[in-house]
């Protein structure tokens, strides 16, 4: 060893071995912190809980947040499973709540009740809610407790009757307790304390004073009324409070925190709210609303029965119409009416019928389609339409049933008959239709028609023609000559009358004037009628012709200038 | 109101058997989870003092702890005397009664206290010595008792009972 490391060895002995030991003891430090990954759960398992809880609350606090912050969709995916159902839960929660609030909301706001309470509460000015409860409201003070707020004592206890005991004290105490708690975890500034609570019907309102508080237990639901009287106990209370309450009890206390008597007073405020705003509203503007309301009610009724009226008479009218279904009609009244139905092309058209009821200016709409009717009426004009009867053939239906009756041209029964069964929608044809028969001409009628007429002709002509007399017996030169046309015409007359087939006679009248005696002149006029029945006799017409003439005596008497005979021909007319 | 009530209140560390102790005394009118929740649980035992009327005990059982905090603090007020819980086994748990009464005297500096020496049923296992509880009951009364037999029980809440006004 060299002088120098012996120096060393001198002046620095004591800093290795130092730095051997710290060596030393980082090697263990190691070996024990790799030993202790190994080792640390068994040693958190193992060590007291609560200091373990709280030595970890912190770091893993830390640790959650950090793993939000950096890795959240692990912590989700973590917490899907129990937050699914949490959800689900909540929805659920507040749907069955929204449903409870809507049934609430159709109870009151459409039923008779409801319209009632909404007039009161139009009336009296006051929110609808608050009347609504006003009127629900149904609970009860089952407990009232004046605690000491220092030590959660109660100073004072009144129940309403009939309820179980309870260990008021307890109960008190853990209110204060759980108050303290709220206040401590929850509450700011320290000022803020637990006011109410509620479990399902169960209500605790708590009501703090400088020195005392008041717990009320409560079944439904209070009025807010409610809370203002306790709070006015209570400010009584502190009012009057001992020094040392707990040994002096107050006698009062007995009647200020009764529950009856605060329910009768909160009962009474709410009364008293209530009663000027009854007293400044007026009825009239409510009946007047009421009026027009109903009013309008009944204009809109009548309006819309006068509508119905009409549609139903239109619906009237188009059922009982031939060849028209009906199917449907739509209206909205006094706006629009549409008609659908189904309609015979030979039907009579609907729209007269439209026409004929008052519809407020409405344009129906017809919405139609065709079909073939079998009614008698729309049969009739078919077969009116197809068959073209002429004059002197009649047509009927009935029952679907078509007859025909008449006489018709030999071309149209041919065509009619073969045509009628096809007719769409007869049952059956009843005809009864003649043929007419056409008429040819008959010569032997024509001939006798024609001699007829002749005769006529010949007759006129005879009667024109006489003999004159110059005097009593003594014809003039053309006397003479008149008995041979006259024979001549009775001969043509005796012909046309064998061909006409009608009896021929002759009638011989004899003329006279005025002058003279009735005696002579009848005298006279037989004589010339003689004169001229022998000088036919002569002339060759047969005697039997003169025989069946007669001698009028009283046809020549004469008002008139002429004298003479003269002679007519008598046709007499065949007997049938 | 039958009888006057007062307020006292059970302070000791964990595991004492304060709880077991209330639960021996009084009837349990709400559940032990309060304990781990709100952290403290109140029951009321009505005790007879000779001579005397009746007073209510109303026994506010705070969750065991070491130290008071604030909110502990605030279960105190109003405590007109303090149950201190020992467990004899554990010396430290009487060093902690005695920490939590010093604490508790800065707020209740009128209150009784009595110190019940608890797991009497345990006695050969003590780590408290004889002569600790003489120099102790020169200060305040001190009470041996067992949760588990009842011994002591009664007798350490009637001695609080006793001591307190009127």
């Amino acid at each position: 060893m060299s002088d120098l490391d012996r120096l060393k060895q001198i002046l620095l002995a004591e800093e290795r071995e130092k730095l051997q030991r710290a060596e030393q003891r980082v090697a263990e430090l190691e070996q024990k912190n790799r030993e202790l990954s190994a080792l640390l759960p068994a040693l958190v398992r193992a060590a007291p809980q609560e200091p373990m809880t709280r030595a970890l609350a912190s770091p893993v606090a830390a640790a959650l947040g950090s793993a939000v912050r950096d890795n959240r969709n692990s912590i989700v995916d973590a917490l899907f499973p129990v937050i699914g159902p949490i959800i689900r839960k909540a929805i659920a929660e507040a749907l069955r709540g929204l449903m409870s609030d809507l049934n609430r909301v159709l109870e009151y706001g459409f039923s008779p009740r409801g319209v009632r309470w909404r007039i009161e509460a139009w009336r009296s000015g006051v929110p609808f809610a608050q009347i609504v409860l006003r009127h629900t409201l149904r609970y009860g003070i089952d407990h009232v407790f004046l605690i000491e707020r220092d030590s959660g004592l109660v100073l004072h206890r009144q129940s309403s009757p009939g309820l179980p005991d309870l260990d008021a004290d307890a109960i008190a105490g853990m209110l204060t307790a759980i108050g303290e708690f709220v206040r401590d975890s929850v509450g700011r500034d320290g000022g803020d304390s637990l006011e109410a609570a509620r479990v399902g019907d169960h209500l605790l309102w708590v009501l703090d004073g400088p020195r005392v508080s008041l717990a009320c237990f409560i079944t439904g639901v209070p009025p807010n009324s409610l809370r203002a009287v306790l709070s006015d106990r209570l400010e009584q209370i502190h009012a009057q409070l001992p020094a040392d309450a707990r040994s002096e009890p107050a006698a009062e206390w007995e009647t200020a925190l009764n529950p009856a008597a605060i329910i009768a007073a909160s009962a009474e405020l709410n009364d008293r709210d209530g009663a000027p705003a009854s007293k400044r509203a007026s009825r009239w503007p409510l009946i007047f609303v009421l009026v027009l309301v109903l009013g309008a009610l009944a204009w809109y009724f009548v309006r819309i029965e006068r509508w119905n009226a009409r549609v139903d008479a239109v619906r009237t009218a188009l059922v009982a119409h031939p060849g028209f279904l009906l199917g449907q009609i739509d209206s909205r009244p006094w706006k629009a009416l549409a008609i659908h139905g189904l309609l015979d092309a030979d039907a009579e058209p609907i729209e007269p019928l439209l026409g004929a009821v008052d519809l407020g200016g409405v344009e129906p709409e017809l919405k139609l389609d065709g079909y073939l009717s079998t009614a008698d009426a729309v049969l009739l004009r078919r077969a009116r339409r197809l068959l073209r009867p002429p004059d002197g053939v009649g047509l009927s239906v009935d029952r679907g049933v078509l007859g025909v009756t008449g006489v018709a041209d030999a071309a149209w029964v041919e065509a009619g008959r073969s045509q009628a069964p096809w007719i769409a929608g007869l049952h059956g044809v009843e005809w009864r239709v003649s043929a007419r028969v056409e008429e040819t001409p008959d010569p032997q009628l024509e001939a006798r028609t024609a001699a007829r007429a002749e005769l006529g002709t010949l007759a006129e002509a005879l009667a024109a023609d006489r003999a004159e007399f110059v005097d009593d017996l003594d014809p003039d030169a053309d006397g003479a000559a008149f008995a041979g046309r006259a024979v001549a015409a009775i001969t043509r007359a005796r012909q046309l009358a064998e061909r006409a087939g009608v009896a021929l006679r002759l009638r011989i009248i004899g003329h006279t004037d005025s002058s003279g005696t009735e005696e002579i002149n009848r005298r006279l006029r037989v004589q010339r009628a003689d004169w001229l029945r022998d000088r036919l006799r002569e002339a060759g017409v047969p005697a039997t012709l003169l025989q069946e003439s007669r001698m009028d005596e009283v046809a020549g008497q004469g008002a008139s200038t002429f004298r003479g005979a003269s002679v007519e021909l008598v046709v007499a007319e065949p007997q049938p | 109101m039958s009888a006057m009530a007062r307020k006292i209140c059970m302070l000791g560390d964990f595991g004492v058997g304060k709880t077991s102790l209330v639960s021996r005394y009084v009837r349990n009118t709400f559940s032990d989870r309060y304990l781990t929740t709100v952290g403290v649980k109140v029951d009321s035992k009505e005790v007879i003092r000779d001579g005397r009327d009746p007073l209510k005990l109303v026994v506010w059982d705070i969750a065991g702890k070491s130290a008071l905090d604030a909110l502990n603090m605030s279960y105190l007020r109003g405590a007109s005397g303090l149950l201190l819980v020992a467990d004899g086994t554990r010396e430290q748990t009487l060093r902690t009664a005695i920490d939590l009464l010093l604490q508790s005297r800065s707020l209740l500096s009128g209150a009784q206290a009595v110190l019940l020496v608890n797991k009497l049923d345990l006695v050969e296992r003590w780590e408290v010595a004889p002569s600790t509880l003489v120099e102790l009951r020169k200060t305040l009364p001190v009470i041996e008792t067992s949760a588990l037999s009842g011994d002591g029980v009664d007798q350490a809440f009637v001695e609080l009972a006793r001591s307190l006004d009127p």
